[in-house]
């Protein structure tokens, strides 16, 4: 049996919705639901679920529940909204819930914005922000380029740093925005035009006792030849004028020319030194530019740490099959294998040449971002909810093309409480076939997740676990080059 | 904008983002937010506009440096320049086919009351061909009459000046509660008091306002305001206080003592009264905000029973109108909401201009009669201050620690969030010649802001 | 779990596992020796209070039994832990607009006058921070008759903490600010904020500053 509702006048965000979609999906009697804003995407989603779907605009919510006791799961719909929804507390003449950024900023004594919205409006929500002269982060994804250059633009008249559209990762004053990792106060401040990546280099520093004053995240198109590092020089200037800021790392993947170029002209005109770390064919990976950083800050550099066992059987002839969360660490590991292995086929394709087709099939040595906005569109993100890519590896232990897997991740604040548990069952069977698996871990001592546990649950089941992640990529081509021979 | 400065952090969209902050014990301030009605695309552009801000800072000062001084009463044909033939009505343009019960009503009384007809079939024949006799908007003249709204060259209206810009803005007297023109009742006893108003009350209110005027209106809306009045459904304590300042003069005056007896009762026997006079009071008020490019507050509010009509101060004096709602709240007698009319009248000016239902806290003596409670006013108000650009200090609501009411409606806040301007309206009877059958709560259809959010986009655009 | 953001000072301490002492309770802190030379007095406030350079902040105080565990605290009842560390400042390399040189003897000042902080331990931490600051050649002695007077445990166990982190040149938010407004020359907002400090506090920090940097008096004071 099945149900299909439209509720009018009800919104939730969308990350809350796939949490009440998976936990009506696990009512008995319930073989499928979904719960999500009626948009265009979602109607496919149900429509190929085999419900009916109605015309519906997308501020309406779509419930559909599939199974042999539809009630029970719209009881638990109810139930699920009613929680995601409880209105703050508003007795006798106490304001009701802020309706908009403006009002909220107004009402507090905020110094930050962080606009998750959908990014077809995340345009106003910002703008509310930057009025309201706060620093203005834009987490949301989706955003048009044409808006980000206006927005970015308007910022900058106002004087005020937009970190995003599409900025998943800041620390400010210790203060994690985001995907972001529990750093220690120190000298080094750091313009991120990638997530993952200033995930990573936050991690390497921590892990070598040198902290971090500030992470600034600007978006991952803050470098393209139409925003034109817009955030970037925004942010150099206010980690120039920063006084516990006495060291800058500009991180991005790899960037358009000209633009890095202006950007290295303005990074040498401050009285700040600063180090670049931008991803590309023959440059620092990030591991190195963390060797840079830590000496530069009077650190002493060591190698991280990794655990590695017994050389595992290997198959003949294999593939390298990447399955990343991270972009940037994802397109570290894609430059490291493309220098000795050539073409690697990916979403991100390093060469347009490479790109992998829909349907995604591994085609020779494959990479796959699985946080790639296409990818997440709908659904969690695979730093959030690795479901995804648990699929995705099973099918490649499956696969006896598949030589070697190589996997990220990336704990911290936002991120799934224990992403190591996800991945246990799918490293035991990979074990099983002999296929290898190594895993870079993102992370420090003071995160959530507890790092140490998390390795000895990732090792306990067979992966080697490497700290760095070009380290991981290298002895992931080390497994495949040995296996081959 | 500094780095060194301890981090709040205000929320928007996913739950999540906030929880991750509150496990580190940040201080956070969620929105509840909503996606935008509207095209999102006019969103992007009037909110990119760099002109908003600062035009919307212009029109909320020159809303708040207008001034409202009560300086003739005296005929509208002298006053409005009405010529015979000529009424003006409530809310935004319409034809007699589209015209609601009570503005027919009206303007079939209005017929009667100017001698242009002797019967009501006689004067809707005339209507109906338009023979002779035109309408438009009061606000189009810059008067605003409540209800219907209609005006015909021989009633006396109210004239109030603002100095600062030099604006003037007329209202007719009110004529009391119950049948009357206003609720588009047009017996022969609605008209033999519009006589009566004509041949006494007006003459001698001309007499105390030009002996003992000018009146300050906005002064004492400022005091009614602290007196448990919001300006737009209950002005009790503002007409009390207007009699205080003119009576002097209507005793002292050469009219018989009978006629001055029969004027003050009238007068002190209708707690609206003073409405008239806060409506071009409160259109001075938003008048001053008018015609700012790049500026997305409303400066007009107004229903004709049909339509409800808004402008901005950035379109100029353009129309964005929808089908009115028809408001909910308590009847009086046996009266049904099936015997209610759409909302109607120019009296919204008032919360255009930041009092009325936007000033609900001040009022809890009324939320009641309007169908709510006293959680609610004080709810209505403080959320009202999310849609408004900013408060008006003159007028501080007593319970909210004398916080300024929440002053210039903007567009943009009103289509993003959903919330939408509260107004407190009195019911007219849909079938004209009824009169008042309730008082309640209404709000403007969001299709008039979308469209207006449309327009200042294209303007934005062509800037 | 509860949530708690500490101060970067105490990185060391709350990597390991120490036991506590309660020494002091306020309505919107509570202090704790520690046994330990690096950071001697713990202090846990919520985030009205003013922000000491050796505090965890967090919304809700212990009650009792409170102890120090990897990651964080842990008490009878309740467990905090460490979600986000942040800096105390520590104003440095300042250039007054006009140096004093008043006399300052911390030996005869700590732990005289009332309250939890007496006010002549308030008096040496603003002019030790201010010293600091602005390289004042007297530092090196104003330092070493201070760690001689906390040696003898002559004040409270609040001051101690206070003026132990001071002797490096660490503030509250209050007094950093108020320093480098003071080395503008003149006293405005920051002064005025150092004031709400305590009940004596703040002036008293305000004068120790006094004794390095000198300011003329803002408009409202002359008012």
């Amino acid at each position: 049996m099945r149900k299909v509702e439209l509720r009018r006048g009800t919104y939730v965000d969308s990350v809350t919705l796939m949490q009440v979609s998976r936990r009506v999906s696990v009512v008995d009697g319930v073989t499928s639901a979904i719960v999500a804003m009626a948009t265009d995407l979602n109607l496919e989603l149900a429509a190929g679920m085999g419900f009916e779907v109605p015309d519906a605009s997308p501020n309406e919510l779509l419930v559909a529940v599939e199974g042999s006791d539809v009630d029970a799961g719209l009881v638990e719909v109810d139930l699920a909204l009613a929680e995601a929804s409880r209105p703050a507390p508003s007795g006798f003449g106490s304001a009701p819930a802020a309706a908009t950024v403006r009002s909220a900023a107004a009402r507090s004594d905020a110094t930050v914005a962080l606009i998750s919205t959908p990014g077809t409006y995340a345009f106003a929500d910002a703008v509310d922000a930057i009025d309201a002269g706060l620093l203005t982060m834009v987490f949301s994804d989706n955003v048009p380029l044409e808006q980000e250059v206006a927005l970015k633009e308007y910022a900058g008249r106002a004087g005020v740093l937009v970190m995003g559209p599409d900025c998943g990762t800041a620390v400010v004053g210790g203060v994690g925005l985001g995907f972001a990792n529990v750093v220690r106060p120190g000298p080094v401040g750091i313009v991120a035009a990638s997530g993952t990546g200033a995930q990573h280099l936050m991690s390497l520093l921590d892990g070598a006792g040198v902290g971090v004053s500030h992470c600034l995240g600007v978006g991952g198109r803050d470098l393209s030849v139409e925003v034109a590092g817009r955030s970037t020089l925004a942010a150099l200037d206010l980690l120039d004028a920063d006084e516990s800021t006495t060291l800058i790392v500009v991180v991005s993947k790899p960037p358009a020319e000209a633009v890095a170029a202006r950007v290295r002209e303005h990074a040498a005109s401050l009285s700040t030194p600063v180090v670049f770390g931008l991803l590309g064919a023959g440059q620092a990976d990030l591991t190195a530019t963390a060797a840079t950083v830590v000496q530069a800050a009077g650190g002493t550099w060591t190698a991280p740490e990794h655990w590695t066992g017994a050389v595992p059987a290997g198959r003949p002839a294999g593939f390298l099959r990447g399955m990343f969360a991270g972009g940037t660490l994802c397109d570290e590991a894609m430059l490291l294998a493309s220098a000795t292995l050539g073409p690697v086929a990916s979403n991100i394709p390093l060469d347009p040449a490479w790109a992998l087709d829909d349907s995604l099939a591994s085609d020779g040595h494959t990479f796959i971002d699985f946080g790639d906005d296409r990818l997440t569109r709908g659904r969690p993100h695979p730093m959030i909810d690795g479901a995804i890519r648990v699929d995705r590896l099973l099918a490649e232990i499956a696969d006896p093309t598949a030589g070697v897997l190589l996997l990220d991740v990336v704990l911290g604040l936002g991120s799934a409480d224990d992403p190591a548990a996800e991945l246990v069952s799918a490293l035991l069977r990979a074990q099983e076939a002999g296929v290898p698996v190594v895993v870079s871990v993102v992370g420090t001592r003071d995160d959530p997740q507890d790092l140490r546990g998390q390795v000895a649950a990732l090792t306990g089941a067979g992966a080697w676990v490497f700290l760095s992640n070009a380290e991981a990529a290298r002895c992931a081509l080390d497994l495949l080059a040995g296996s081959d021979a | 904008m500094s780095l060194s400065t301890p981090p709040a952090v205000v929320t928007a969209g996913a739950s999540l983002l906030a929880d991750a902050l509150t496990r580190q014990a940040v201080e956070v301030s969620p929105v509840q937010w909503q996606p935008p009605s509207g095209d999102p695309e006019s969103l992007v552009a009037v909110m990119g506009d760099p002109r908003r801000v600062a035009a919307n800072a212009e029109a909320l000062a020159a809303m708040l440096a207008a001034e409202a001084h009560l300086v003739d009463v005296l005929p509208a044909a002298e006053a409005l320049g009405l010529g015979r033939g000529e009424f003006l009505h409530a809310g935004p343009p319409i034809d007699w086919e589209r015209a609601s019960g009570p503005l027919r009503g009206a303007l079939i009384g209005a017929m009667l009351f100017e001698g242009f007809a002797s019967s009501p079939d006689e004067a809707t024949r005339l209507l109906e061909t338009g023979e002779g006799v035109t309408w438009e908007p009061c606000h189009s003249r810059g008067a605003v009459g409540p209800m219907a709204g209609v005006i015909t060259p021989s009633m006396w209206v109210f004239c109030l000046r603002d100095e600062t810009t030099g604006h003037e803005s007329w209202c007719p007297l009110n004529e009391g509660l119950g049948k009357v023109l206003r609720y588009g009742a047009y017996g022969d006893e609605v008209i033999a008091r519009l006589r009566w108003m004509t041949d006494v009350l007006g003459p001698l209110l001309q007499h105390a306002v030009r002996t003992a005027g000018p009146v300050d209106v906005k002064a004492i809306i400022a005091q009614m305001v602290q007196m448990g009045d919001e300006g737009h459904n209950r002005n009790r304590a503002g007409t009390l206080m207007f009699l205080r300042e003119v009576l002097p003069a209507m005793i002292d005056s050469d009219v018989a003592k009978a006629s001055v007896a029969a004027a003050v009762k009238f007068v002190s026997g209708n707690d609206h009264f003073f409405l008239n006079l806060v409506m071009p009071a409160c259109k001075l008020t938003t008048r001053a905000a008018a015609g700012i490019p790049g500026s997305t507050v409303v400066t007009v509010m107004a229903r004709n029973g049909t339509d409800f009509g808004i402008q901005t101060s950035g379109t100029g004096d353009a129309w964005f109108t929808a089908p009115a709602r028809t408001p909910e709240g308590l009847f009086l007698g046996s009266y049904g909401p099936e015997d209610a009319n759409p909302d109607i009248g120019d009296s919204a000016i008032t919360e255009t201009a930041g009092i009325g239902g936007l000033a609900m806290a001040t009022a809890p003596a009324i939320v009641r009669f309007v169908g709510g409670s006293v959680p609610d006013a004080l709810a209505t108000t403080q959320r009202m201050y999310d849609i408004t650009v900013g408060e008006n200090p003159a007028y501080g609501i007593p319970i909210l620690e004398f916080r300024g009411t929440p002053t210039g409606i903007d567009v943009t806040a009103v289509t993003r969030s959903g919330v939408l301007p509260q107004i407190n309206t009195g019911m007219a009877g849909r079938v004209a010649g009824t009169g008042q059958v309730g008082a309640g709560l209404v709000k403007p259809p969001m299709a008039c802001f979308t469209q207006a959010l449309d327009a200042l986009a294209v303007r934005t655009r062509g800037a | 779990m509860i949530a708690a953001a500490a101060s970067s000072l105490l990185a060391d301490l709350l990597g390991s596992s120490t036991g506590l002492v309660e020494v002091a309770r306020t309505a919107v802190s509570v202090h704790y020796e520690t046994g330990r030379a690096d950071v001697p007095v713990l202090c846990v406030c919520v985030p009205t209070a003013v922000r000491l350079p050796n505090a965890v902040v967090t919304s809700v105080l212990p009650r009792s039994g409170l102890r120090v565990v990897p990651g964080g605290l842990s008490g009878d009842a309740d467990s905090w832990r460490v979600g986000r560390w942040w800096q105390p400042p520590r104003p440095m390399n300042r250039t007054p607009a006009q140096r004093a040189s008043l006399d300052l003897d911390p030996s005869a000042l700590v732990g005289r006058g009332p309250g939890l902080t007496p006010s002549g331990d308030d008096e040496v931490a603003g002019a030790l921070v201010a010293a600091h600051a602005t390289g004042d050649p007297r530092l090196d002695a104003w330092c070493s008759a201070t760690r001689d007077a906390l040696l003898s445990r002559r004040t409270t166990a609040v001051s101690w903490g206070l003026l132990h982190h001071a002797l490096e040149g660490w503030a509250t938010p209050e007094l950093a600010a108020h320093v480098d407004e003071a080395c503008t020359g003149h006293r405005g907002p920051a002064f005025e904020r150092l004031l709400t400090v305590g009940h004596t506090s703040g002036r008293a920090l305000a004068e120790g500053v006094a004794h390095v940097v000198a300011t003329r008096p803002s408009m409202r004071e002359e008012a």
